[in-house]
């Protein structure tokens, strides 16, 4: 039996033994470092500061503790449960309305075995020296002029200000019509709410200056454009609005030239369009045409849009890129912004296939030449009896991209169906496909 | 009347004092002994004997024997068939230790359908004996198995609990994983379960992890076509044989077994500590050219103390692994039986990572009458898995170890909130820890019951009838909270998915045994054999929850519109036609014949059946007469052999059809399902087939102290599957077909084994196996066309690539690598494409562009060559020893042979860029080149935007051969005697598993899974103890 027990005892020790080695700690314990973003904090009564920073040792942290007595201050971070070995703080405190300055704040670190380390933060005023901030204005605002009815025309301005610290006053001007009014204003935000009577149409720049307790200002700039009421052509709540490139003629596109907007709310479409250049002009129309309605914005109010074929002019973009727009037909307005590309999008080599076109039926072009996310290739438009129809895809048919038949929609897929069309015009067509915002055109190369 | 009786009493005590007075001249004793065997173990109906005399008994139950009335001086013999006979001169205490008689012990190998002794095997066939095979701390059976036959190349693909495990017999030129076989009926391939979801658990050995090792009795391995043809389509992967524990004729036999094991993780590659991730993040900030955007400033750095979070530390732990057998065994003449249960709980080293078994057996075994006998084998198995998310996806759908790997080492684990610390420079990253809260559980079910009837009207004829079915059911469930970055963004996440398989087996085999003339052996075995199987599952993935509560439990609650609800159902049939013929002559000559006809459902009418032939001879050199005498050799046999298998595995090439694809259309500008042509049948599809020859020869010499065998063999694939590209209008542009091209294995088996030494107290005894093959192309279809650097024909496991000349210093510039700065790798330009006259590259006439030697300033496929060429050459040695009641094991197994790209270098140095959104890396990246560190032999930072994948070289390609020192372990048995002989045995062992690895390869693990975000390999330290009573 004597033997059987140290048997027993002996295999239990090596595996206490094993067990025991792969706890070891290898490390003996030192005062825990201590890291804070800043040394010193100038803020002024009634700020919030964010104090932050690290903690760090090798055996865990038990604690972490700011105070400052005067400040009214004893925040602590009670690490006992996980006591890590690194922490980051951040505590965000609101300096009280009565603090006096040049105060100290007491950083205090103290690991699980005791050991501490302190850092001293001191706590200073901070003079204001940030200018109020106000909601945004567009450079140029419409006022209706009621010729028959009240020979005047009312502004309704409403606008939000803000500031750090604390507002004062707004002072509104509008030297045209000699208009100079004070608002007084207080707290931190406030509201700006002016009805301003105009007596006769024209231009009248306006500056509003938002100024703060410490004599800081905001000024804003518009232009209230006092106008007759615009002739708008009647128009409907159409199925969907197509977005074209005003600087492109639309018979030198076999397709693709209308891009489609999806119809989001009565009157309201969304879409999206590649601007190839800084200022790039568009136009919206229900219909593949640009003989019937045609939307952009009043000559008189670039923020307006409107439908008056002959009278609008294009919405300009103004830097080149992607972007999504969106339109009101009702509220008169739209909207655009520059769209964020996808990471996973198509850059490998891509081929057009078809029918109709010189490569042969549902034969490959040549590999299409890649700018950035947009593929072109010359190819040539053929004889041929049937629907023409196109689709664009990788090495291997690893990635397809496909259109309903219309060429409305563009999707990518492993099969479907194609845009098919017909066109008189036989020659040489460039096709460009963009594989960011995917769209593809065809456009005739004319030599 | 009375008178008589009267004499008759008195010659009765006549003779008894005649008697009594030649007994007490004689000098009898009464003998008192018992029988055991080597091991100690007592043997049961031994035949003891006086010699010369009709006296004798037998030995009890304890192996015990009592002769009364021994004449003193008498010869007492005892024999037992499969061991030596041994005399001893009678007293009255005798003990005898028979030991084994390898002549007569000829061993009963299983080899499908029936079973034949040893000697006459003619195919190439390995046998394991599972009880010399160590228990502790093995979930599979196959964990067990690795190295214990040449030819059978066993390799861990992962290693997580349960982890996954590929099976290879001969090169695994077929594609099909083994043929399992228990107790005669083949075991259903299970079905993988995907949860659907962005996690998924490690992969999982589905072949054996069903079967508690302690069940198995032996193990037999048909490894060339001779042999496996009887399997006929299924076997082309080779055919294990297992053999379950049966009761035997005796006193209940109750044993149980059990261990613990502690777990520690090995291999663990080394990340930036804190200090240095802030330091080396710094760097390359600089590097980039992005020095105003670092994150950390001196001061912070000087004032930072520790190590920062250890995230493996954080996610880890000691893993615990215990398990308890308990079996029980008996019989009589008519009815034996074995009943056991085991239980097997691995605490993994991930946290909240477990598996855990419980198995059930019951064999029954029961003769009705002299001509009928019956039984059934049942077993019920439930593994459970908890599993945790791991894999090699990067971002948000990192997985746990990888997480843990490459987080941000500077945040704690937990935010002054309680909430999961976020990477606070790029906040895609999900926190480590956070992923421990997915639950993810998988519960697989197998019921496997098979039963036989065998009658037996005369002695030489056996038909014997075999009902079986296995029933599979695996269910997994998970729900990723929203305290993990993937749950938030959906709200939670939920899946159930469920797969049924199930195998239906009914066959009749009748067998004609018989011994001609004492000198023709014949076996004759021909029957009928139809199976079944079926499977079905379905499965739902959904998100936006109102709560994680419920977790999956409750997918009613889900607000998501559109489930992903998916579900599927097939089956297919197979009817075959079985014989074999099996005649030896003399106990010389050995002709096996198998013939196997299977028909299938996977194929249409015309090509349904495929006949799969096998025949093999061998010969017994050293029953001949001019070597009989010979007494240095024991064994001779040369061995040759041809056979056939088949493939039909779960084609479904046949048959065309129509899937609902989801979101591939767009009417009216929105996504929606529809139904679109999915596959494109081919009905002229027919069987694969493998035709496998083999010659061999089996040996012993100086009474089989040193044994094997050597094989060789050569195998072929041919009608190969494959999928070929259509034109591009099709719809469908794939369609399988029976190609062209023929796959070409040719290799050697090596076993050996030596009893080293043998007396009393001190045994040792070596195994040494070994395996040598390749794999070849050897034909292509005729529209085949190489690649520039690829030969048309070819050998498996090349690996291409460019050729590397260390890093681009500074002021270097290389026409072929346009994008390539200083600190990039220097990637050779060794050839060019040869042009004609218009510029155009030309062909062979194989359609292979030709290259010419020499740089041609561009780096492209032309200068990829052959860098190495990974096929294993596994080898095992196995070394037990005993000395008294002491038993101890060493054992290694490993590969000669391997190659295998750094993938942890290859991330993490190719990745550096990552460092500065937050993304850890290995400490090798201190080692980079930069413009202050010109000798730094790791690639800089300009390698990320080179535009040549570095995985495509030899740069991180490494030597991955590896010997690793599996088991190590040492065991006491205490005396019997010692528990007053009311335990039978009781042993105590220690060991340890996975102690070491000895390999050039610098990456986790020269075996398992050695991807960036691998489960690391553990070594486990066990302690044990088997009780038999």
């Amino acid at each position: 039996m004597k033997n059987i027990l140290s048997c027993f005892a002996l295999a239990a020790s090596l595996t206490f033994a094993a067990f025991a080695a792969a706890c070891d700690d290898e490390h003996d314990d030192i005062r825990p470092g201590l890291y804070t973003s800043q040394e010193m904090i100038e803020t002024f009564p009634g700020d919030t500061v964010l104090v932050t920073g690290t903690v760090s040792n090798y055996v865990g942290i038990s604690s972490v503790t700011l105070s400052c007595e005067s400040w009214g201050i004893e925040k602590v971070y009670d690490l006992t449960r996980e006591e890590p070995t690194v922490f980051n703080y951040s505590y965000q405190l609101i300096v009280p309305q009565t603090a006096t300055f040049d105060q100290t704040l007491e950083i205090r670190v103290c690991d699980k075995n005791g050991l501490d380390t302190r850092k001293a933060v001191v706590l200073s005023f901070l003079p204001d020296m940030e200018a109020p901030t106000a909601s945004s204005v567009p450079e140029q605002v419409e006022v209706k002029f009621g010729e028959e009815e009240t020979g005047k025309g009312f502004w309704n301005l409403n606008l939000s200000v803000s500031d750090d610290r604390a507002l004062k006053e707004a002072r509104i001007e509008i030297p045209g019509i000699r208009f100079d009014k004070t608002v007084e204003l207080s707290g931190r935000e406030g509201k700006i709410e002016e009805t301003v009577e105009f007596s006769a149409v024209g231009s009248f720049p306006v500056t509003i200056t938002v100024a703060d307790a410490s004599g800081n200002r905001k000024v804003i700039s518009t232009e209230a454009m006092v106008i007759l009421e615009e002739v708008e052509n009647p128009f409907e709540d159409y199925p969907q609005m197509y977005v074209v490139d005003a600087g492109e003629n639309p018979d030198d596109y076999v397709n693709g030239y209308y891009r489609y907007m999806d119809r989001v709310g009565e009157y309201q479409y969304q879409g999206s369009f590649y601007a190839a250049g800084d200022n790039t002009e568009v136009f919206f129309v229900p219909e593949k045409s640009m003989d019937g309605d045609l939307f952009g914005a009043s000559p008189q109010v670039s923020s307006k849009l409107m439908n008056n074929n002959g009278y609008v002019v294009p919405v300009v973009i103004g830097k080149a890129g992607y972007y999504g727009i969106w339109i009101d037909l009702n509220a008169h307005t739209y909207s655009m912004w520059p769209l964020e590309i996808p990471a996973d999008v198509c850059t490998e080599p891509l081929w057009m296939s078809g029918t109709g076109f010189s490569f042969g039926e549902w034969g490959a072009s040549d590999e299409m030449t890649r700018t950035g996310y947009r593929y072109t290739v010359e190819t040539e438009i053929t004889d041929y009896t049937g629907d023409r129809q196109y689709y664009f895809y990788t090495a291997g048919w690893t990635r397809q991209f496909r259109a309903d038949t219309a060429g409305n929609w563009w999707y990518e897929a492993t099969g479907g169906t194609c845009v098919t069309f017909n066109t008189d015009y036989r020659g040489k067509v460039l096709v460009t496909f963009d594989t960011a915002a995917p769209w593809g055109t065809i456009k005739k190369i004319i030599e | 009347m009375k008178t008589i009786h009267l004499y008759v009493r008195h010659l009765g005590l006549v003779l008894s004092l005649l008697l009594m007075t030649v007994s007490l001249a004689a000098q009898t004793i009464q003998v008192k002994g018992v029988v055991k065997d080597k091991s100690g173990e007592t043997v049961i109906g031994a035949s003891v004997q006086v010699k010369g005399t009709a006296s004798g008994t037998i030995t009890d139950l304890d192996g015990n024997f009592v002769l009364p009335d021994v004449k003193k001086g008498s010869v007492i013999v005892v024999s037992y068939i499969g061991f030596v006979t041994q005399e001893k001169e009678a007293s009255s205490t005798m003990e005898f230790i028979l030991s084994e008689d390898s002549e007569m012990l000829d061993e009963v190998v299983v080899v499908g359908y029936g079973t034949q002794k040893k000697s006459s095997i003619s195919g190439s066939v390995a046998s394991v004996k599972a009880d010399e095979l160590p228990t502790a701390a093995s979930a599979s059976v196959g964990a067990m198995l690795r190295g214990r036959a040449a030819g059978m190349n066993i390799t861990s693909t992962s290693a997580n609990p349960g982890g996954s495990m590929s099976i290879a017999i001969r090169g695994g030129l077929s594609g099909q994983a083994p043929l399992i076989v228990v107790d005669g009926v083949p075991q259903v391939s299970s079905k993988t379960v995907m949860a659907g979801t962005a996690y998924s658990g490690g992969e999982k050995e589905n072949s054996l992890i069903n079967l508690n090792p302690n069940d198995i009795e032996t193990i037999d391995i048909l490894k060339d076509a001779s042999a496996a043809a009887i399997y006929g389509s299924d076997a082309s992967g080779g055919v294990i044989l297992i053999t379950t524990k049966r009761g035997k004729t005796g006193k209940p036999d109750i044993s149980y077994s059990g261990s613990v094991a502690f777990q520690y993780m090995k291999d663990v590659p080394k990340f930036l500590n804190a200090r240095d991730f802030m330091i080396e993040q710094n760097k390359v900030f600089d590097e980039l050219g992005r020095g105003d955007e670092k994150r950390y400033t001196d001061e912070q750095i000087a004032n930072f103390v520790g190590d920062g979070t250890d995230w493996m530390d954080e996610v880890t732990r000691v893993g615990i692994v215990q398990e308890h057998n308990l079996s029980l065994s008996a019989g009589t003449e008519q009815t034996k039986y074995l009943f056991s249960l085991s239980y097997y709980d691995h605490q993994g080293i991930a946290k909240n990572n477990s598996m855990n078994r419980i198995t059930g057996r019951l064999n029954v075994d029961q003769t009705i009458n002299r001509m009928l006998k019956a039984g059934i084998s049942a077993t019920f198995s439930q593994v459970k898995y908890h599993d945790v998310p791991l894999g090699n996806g990067k971002q948000d759908n990192s997985a746990l170890i990888y997480s843990a790997m490459t987080f941000i080492p500077t945040v704690s684990v937990y935010d002054e909130e309680g909430n999961y610390s976020n990477n606070p420079i790029r906040d895609i990253y999900p926190n480590p820890v956070s992923l421990l809260d997915i639950t993810d559980q998988t519960t697989s079910r197998d019921l496997f019951v098979s039963g036989y009837l065998e009658f037996k009207p005369i002695e030489e004829l056996t038909f014997r009838g075999t009902v079986g079915f296995d029933m599979k059911d695996v269910q997994a469930d998970q729900y990723i909270p929203t305290t993990t970055k993937k749950g938030f963004s959906m709200n939670g996440q939920g899946s159930k998915q469920n797969a049924k398989t199930q195998m239906n087996l009914v066959n009749l085999i009748g067998t004609y045994a018989k011994t001609f003339g004492g000198r023709h052996d014949l076996n004759v075995m021909a029957g009928v054999e139809y199976k079944k199987s079926s499977w079905e599952g379905m499965g739902i993935v959904t998100s936006q929850f109102p709560y994680d509560g419920a977790l999956m439990n409750n997918l009613g609650i889900s607000e998501q519109e559109k489930p992903t609800i998916s579900s599927n159902k097939g089956a297919n049939e197979m009817a075959s036609f079985i014989s074999r013929l099996n005649y030896t002559f003399d106990s010389k000559y050995i002709l096996t014949v198998n013939l196997r006809v299977d028909g299938s459902s996977n194929f249409s009418k015309e090509h349904q059946w495929g006949v799969f032939p096998g025949v093999s001879a061998a010969w017994r050199l050293n029953e001949e007469s001019w070597l009989k005498n010979v007494r240095w050799l024991s064994n001779l046999k040369l061995r040759a052999g041809v056979g056939q298998t088949g493939n039909a595995g779960n084609l479904t090439g046949i048959n065309s059809y129509y899937t609902v694809s989801q979101g591939a259309f767009a009417p009216n500008g929105t996504l929606a399902n529809g139904i679109a042509f999915s596959k494109l049948g081919n009905e002229n599809l027919k069987w694969e087939t493998l035709t496998d020859y083999n010659i061999g020869v089996d040996f012993g010499f100086f009474n089989n102290r040193l044994s094997g065998s050597v094989d060789l063999f050569q195998r072929f694939r041919k009608d190969v599957i494959l999928t070929r590209s259509l034109m591009s209008y099709h719809e469908i542009n794939t369609i399988d077909y029976n190609s062209a091209e023929v796959y070409r294995s040719r290799g050697v088996d090596l076993e050996l084994h030596s009893v080293n030494f043998d007396t009393k107290d001190f045994g040792w005894t070596t195994d040494v196996n070994f395996s040598f093959y390749r794999n070849h192309t050897t034909e292509r279809d005729p529209e085949f066309i190489p690649e520039v650097y690829q030969d048309y024909v070819e050998e498996w496991g090349n690996i291409y690539g460019y050729r590397t000349d260390g890093l681009i210093q500074m002021d270097q510039k290389y026409t072929h690598l346009p994008s390539s700065n200083a600190g990039s790798i220097l990637y050779q330009d060794l050839y060019g494409y040869k042009l004609d006259g218009n510029g155009n590259r030309m062909r062979d006439s194989e359609g292979r562009y030709i290259r010419l030697e020499g740089a041609d300033g561009v780096l492209d496929a032309a200068d990829m060559v052959v860098l190495a060429n990974s096929t294993p050459i596994p080898f095992s040695i196995n070394n037990t020893f005993r000395w008294r009641n002491w038993d101890a094991n060493i054992y290694l197994y490993g590969s000669l042979n391997g190659w295998k790209v750094n993938d942890l270098k290859l991330q993490s140095i190719y990745g550096i860029e990552d460092i500065t959104y937050g993304v850890n890396a290995l400490e090798e990246v201190k080692n980079r080149w930069s413009p202050a560190n010109p000798n730094g032999t790791m690639p800089g930072v300009a390698e990320a935007s080179s535009g040549v994948n570095p995985g495509s070289s030899d740069f991180f390609l490494e030597k991955a051969w590896y010997l690793r020192l599996d088991n190590v372990s040492i065991g006491y048995t205490f005396p019997s005697k010692w528990f007053k002989n009311r335990i039978r045995s009781v042993r105590l062992y220690a060991s340890g598993r996975n102690l070491a690895v000895f390999t050039p390869y610098q990456g986790m693990d020269p075996e398992t899974d050695n991807g960036i975000g691998a489960y690391p390999n553990q070594a486990s330290f066990a302690i044990g103890l088997d009780v038999k009573f």
